[in-house]
């Protein structure tokens, strides 16, 4: 009879002191964006030889860099995409940013001709990565 | 005493809440070009249009002289900190171990005036990538001597 009585009791027990335990526990998740999308498309009508600095304004507005190179010059467009899950269990934090980008550089010759477009898209492949070890 | 057996651990660890504390963090910023990419370029024959087109958009574009160097760079990091907080008398003392090691692994190109490569370097870029420089004078490219008349 003892024993049928203190087993309801020590779950009793396990189940508050997990309540507890988890009491001051938190997470989150967040994500954050800098710079407006870039769209592929519009990138994609950027043509060496032919487009013109107009021609990029006109399609991906005023750049976020530009770098001159003697005569020459490049622009920078980009946007990023930063992810981030966080989880608090009483003494130990865990933290996972992912942080990725869509960039575009576009290299112009002293005319202000376009000679090369250079691209990457990867601000979708940005993660929510908890680390779990 | 069923009880007593699980809230002493419990008591104990919050108790040890109080003074001990870690964080774990991992952070992947960008990513790495394609493998096989970078050891495709060849120098004296890749230009700056090739190069995008293996590697994609670079991290950063920098004026090296006459020529350019285009850099890419990308991070993936795990760390641990801990901190412990001890009271003495009216104050607490705080102990703190961060495992930090923050070097960007990269790649640099650099090309003549020209645009054509004459160098490439894989490693950290805090090592590979020059002081930046404010631009330079264009006039100075007006001052070369007259062609022979």
């Amino acid at each position: 009879m003892q024993n049928r009585s203190s087993l309801p009791r020590s779950v009793a027990t396990v189940a508050l002191a997990l309540a507890l335990w988890a009491l001051p526990s938190g997470c989150f998740l967040s994500r954050s964006r800098s710079n407006p999308e870039l769209s592929p498309e519009a990138v994609s009508r950027i043509v060496p030889g032919t487009s013109t600095a107009d021609d990029v304004t006109r399609l991906l507005g005023a750049p976020n860099e530009v770098v001159q190179l003697g005569r020459k010059s490049a622009w920078l467009y980009e946007h990023t995409v930063e992810k981030q899950a966080a989880a608090f269990l009483v003494i130990l934090g865990l933290r996972g940013v992912d942080t990725q980008a869509d960039r575009v550089w576009v290299f112009f010759d002293e005319d202000g001709g376009v000679i090369n477009v250079g691209t990457l898209f990867q601000a979708s492949e940005a993660e929510y990565d908890l680390p779990i070890f | 005493m069923a009880a007593l057996r699980w809230t002493s651990p419990l008591a104990a660890a919050l108790l040890a809440t109080a003074c001990v504390t870690g964080d774990y963090n991992k952070n992947r910023t960008f990513q790495r070009p394609p493998y096989g990419a970078y050891e495709d370029l060849v120098v004296g024959v890749t230009n700056v249009g090739h190069a995008i087109d293996a590697l994609g958009a670079p991290v950063s574009v920098i004026e090296v002289g006459r020529g350019l160097a285009l850099s890419w760079g990308w991070l993936e990091t795990t760390e641990w900190n801990v901190a412990a907080t001890v009271p003495i008398g009216d104050a607490n003392g705080r102990l703190q171990f961060e495992d930090t090691d923050l070097k960007i692994p990269g790649i640099v190109l650099f090309f003549d005036e020209d645009w054509r490569l004459t160098t490439k370097r894989e490693g950290f870029l805090s090592d590979l990538l020059p002081n930046q420089q404010p631009p330079r004078d264009v006039d100075d490219d007006l001052t070369e001597p007259d062609p022979e008349p």
